[in-house]
Order: structure tokens, then sequence, then C-alpha cells
């Protein structure tokens, strides 16, 4: 059942054992992965505690829209990235690759729209240095930003792998362990997103 | 195990329920945010992003088909984050708000500690322990221009301590020039000669002029990065030459008796 090259061929395990051992071992991942923003997401609490004037003036600097926009952008790509993983599940060849093409689409909106909202800051001198807020945001905006560029690259691997015709119902934990760290880009995202944003 | 399937397969349904709620709950969470809670802002944000994201991880990660062991590891950074969060506010939240001397609150500190010469600088900048979180949040937040220095108390003392006639020594801008800056910008939060605004927290020209704390080399580094020095400060970082801060730092000078 398992190809050769493809993850379970390197287990001894039971292939459905091996799949869901893989997934945990993404799942733990993530829960250090919230840790590494939780540390960002403690700073930012804590500042804002501290100097409450510096966030709602930096805050009114950024674009609400852009932010908003990109929201909605990535709550698509995790739509579609889900929508991947089913297809994964079902064997739907075609399908998995287009929505893995999708989500890839969305991911690319995202970071053309950060820079938009990037560049005309840096431009206009607003840079991490210029005060506790901007500090803040560009830290964990950009360590975020990292993180859609890492989920990009293992989008591109799974696209590249499905177009192999890899994946099919009882091979498709590459593709759901790759959704599992998109969904969480995403999530990571939700969060940041009305916090520096509109409060 | 033998009998456990491979994953479990969603109703397409499911997916898109949870699509159309996160969309609707993102334009719920910008409108509420159009209404002022006061403090239950933060709260009402989070609240709302915490109901996305269990839905992301119940439905689209499929968190809700998953077993205890993976659920565990959902739960435990999410406890260390609360954690985490819960003592720094116990920590933060019942120190007494003067102690961050860093930041707007600051500047008032410093205008006591002016007023009130014969206690001297330190007593307003409190004990060591104040200090070394000072140090920290300078050194956290400080440019290449950053002097943290200048934050200590016994370089304030020090400074003090030197007649004012001595530290103006070495400033030759324009006079003029400098008015003609301060007019236009430094009149929009300081009073200049009765005229301008006052705002909360920006001194007289006057007053500092007369503070022997602001020396001139306090005041380049000042003008050219107010976040530098004071980390979280209202004095915007005005677009300035080294020849306007000259020429401001000289202006000024006229004002010191």
């Amino acid at each position: 059942m398992s190809e050769p090259g493809t993850f379970f061929h390197l287990h001894e395990e039971d292939p459905v054992e091996a799949y869901e051992n893989f997934k945990l071992g993404m799942w733990i991942f993530l829960a250090t992965e919230v840790l590494l923003f939780g540390g960002l997401f403690a700073a930012y609490f804590i500042f804002k505690f501290i100097w409450p004037t510096v966030f709602e003036d930096g805050s009114s600097h950024l674009n609400k829209f852009m932010g908003g926009l990109n929201t909605l952008v990535l709550i698509f790509s995790s739509f579609s990235m889900a929508m991947a993983v089913d297809a994964a599940q079902r064997g739907q060849q075609k399908k998995l690759v287009r929505n893995l093409a999708i989500t890839l689409f969305f991911a690319l909106c995202f970071i053309v729209v950060k820079g938009f909202e990037w560049g005309p800051k840096l431009s206009h001198g607003i840079t991490p240095g210029s005060d506790v807020f901007f500090s803040v945001y560009y830290m964990t905006t950009g360590l975020h930003l990292l993180h859609v560029l890492v989920g990009m690259s293992f989008i591109g691997l799974l696209l590249a792998r499905a177009l192999k015709g890899r994946y099919h119902e009882e091979n498709f934990g590459g593709v759901e362990i790759g959704g599992l760290y998109w969904h969480l880009v995403d999530i990571i995202w939700i969060f940041l997103f009305p916090l520096l944003y509109l409060i | 195990m033998s009998e456990h399937k491979m994953g479990h397969i969603q109703e397409f349904s499911i997916y898109f329920k949870v699509l159309l709620a996160l969309i609707g709950l993102t334009i719920a969470t910008v409108l509420v945010s159009l209404v002022d809670f006061g403090i239950f802002n933060t709260l009402v944000a989070l609240l709302v992003a915490a109901i996305k994201a269990s839905l992301v991880v119940l439905y689209f990660m499929h968190g809700k088909y998953e077993d205890r062991i993976t659920w565990a590891f959902i739960y435990y950074p999410l406890i260390l984050l609360a954690t985490l969060v819960g003592a720094l506010f116990l920590d933060y939240g019942f120190r007494d708000k003067g102690q961050f001397t860093v930041g707007p609150i600051s500047f008032d500190a410093m205008h006591q500690s002016h007023d009130a010469d014969s206690h001297g600088a330190t007593d307003d900048h409190g004990a060591t322990t104040h200090d070394s979180h000072n140090a920290d949040s300078a050194d956290t937040h400080t440019d290449a221009h950053g002097e943290p220095s200048i934050m200590d108390p016994a370089t304030e003392a020090h400074a003090a301590e030197t007649p004012a006639v001595d530290m103006w020594e070495g400033v030759h801008g324009d006079v003029e020039a400098g008015r003609a800056k301060a007019k236009v910008l430094c009149i929009a939060c300081h009073l200049i000669d009765g005229e301008g605004n006052a705002l909360p927290g920006a001194p007289p020209f006057a007053e500092t002029a007369n503070n022997t704390e602001k020396t001139p080399e306090f005041l380049r580094t000042w003008l050219k990065a107010p976040q530098s020095v004071k980390p979280g400060t209202l004095m915007p970082q005005l677009p300035l030459t080294d020849a306007d801060i000259e020429n401001l730092i000289t202006y000024l000078h006229t004002y010191a008796e």
C-alpha cells in the first residue's frame, strides 16, 4: 500500500499507527509554536498595560482595511487547505492539486498585502525602533510572516508531490500535517489582527 | 488498531459552515471594535478570536475527532501561556505605576526631581530594583542612538552638580534659525514665551532651559531619537538635521536664567 519514498515506507509500524504518530508529532510541534508566539503575546499585554497611550497611538497608524483583508485571505486559504486534506482523504487527485494551488495563491496574496503595509511604513521611518508598539508589531507580524513563508514551502512540496500522484486514500498523512501547520499560521493571525489593528 | 480507520472524513457542509462563521466573526470583531467597552475591549476581542480559533481547531484541523493525547497537547501550551501572562500581571499589576520611569509617566517624575532639588534625583527614581528595571526596558528598546546611561540617576545627579554656565559651552548654533524652527514645530506642544500649547508632559521652553539635567548632550540625543531615550514618550521624532538641532538648543539657551 505504501510506495517507495513515501513517509510510511520508512516505518515498521502499522500504517494507521504510523499515521497517528505522524499527526501527534505535528500537534506537539504546534504546542511549542503556541509558546513561541505566546511569549510575544505576553510582551504585548505587559507593554500595553504599562504604556496604553503608545499602543493606542501606534495602533491608529495601522491600516485596518489591509489587516482585515489579510485576515479574510488567510481564512480562505485555511478553507482551501482543509479542502485539500479532504480531497486527499477521498483520493481526489485533481481536487487536491487545485486546492493546494489555491492555498498557495492566497498565501502569496497575504505576502503582497503585507508588502503594501510594511513598505510605506518603513519608507516613512516607522521602524521596529520607533516605539514599543512598533517593536511588538514588527516582531509579531515578522515572525508570523516567516511562518507564512515556511508554510508556503511546505505546501509547495505537497503540491509537487501531489502532481506525481503520491497521495491517495491510504496515504494522506503528509497533506494533513501540512494542513495542521497552515491552520496554526491562520490561528496566530486571528489573534494578531484584533490585538494590533483593532484595540 | 486494525479496525481503526485512518483519519476522519468530514461532510463538506461542515467545512462550508465553518468558513461562513469565520467570515462572519471577522466582520463581527471589526464592528465590535467600533464600540468602546472600556477595559473590556481586549477581553471582547480575545473572546471572538478564541471562538474563531476553536472553530479552526475543531473542524479544519479535525481536532473534534482526535484522541485524548492530542487534546493534552492542545491544552498544555494554553495552560502554560495562561500561567505566564497571569504571573506577569500579578507582578506588574501590583507595582506602583510611578515605578515605570521610562515612558510618558517618567516625564512627570523628572519634573518632580527638578522641583524637589533637596531630595535629589535618586529619591524620585527609587531604589536599585527600579533602576535595574529601567535599564532592562531601556536596553530592550534603544537603537543605535540609545544612551541608556542617561537614565542612570548617578549621571543625572552628577549633571545637576555641574554649574549651568559650563554645560552650554560648545553650543554655537544660529539663534534666529532655531527660533524659526521652534515657532513652527515645538510650539505645537510646548509653551514658548507664553505662546503655543502646554500639553501634559511637554514642559515650557523656559522650564527646560533651566533644568540642569537637560544638558545640551542630553538634548542632542533626545531631539534626534526621543524613543531611544524614553521608550514610549509622546515626544515625536521630528525631521531635524544636526544643524537644526544645534540651532534649537542654542535658541533654547536664550531662556536660561
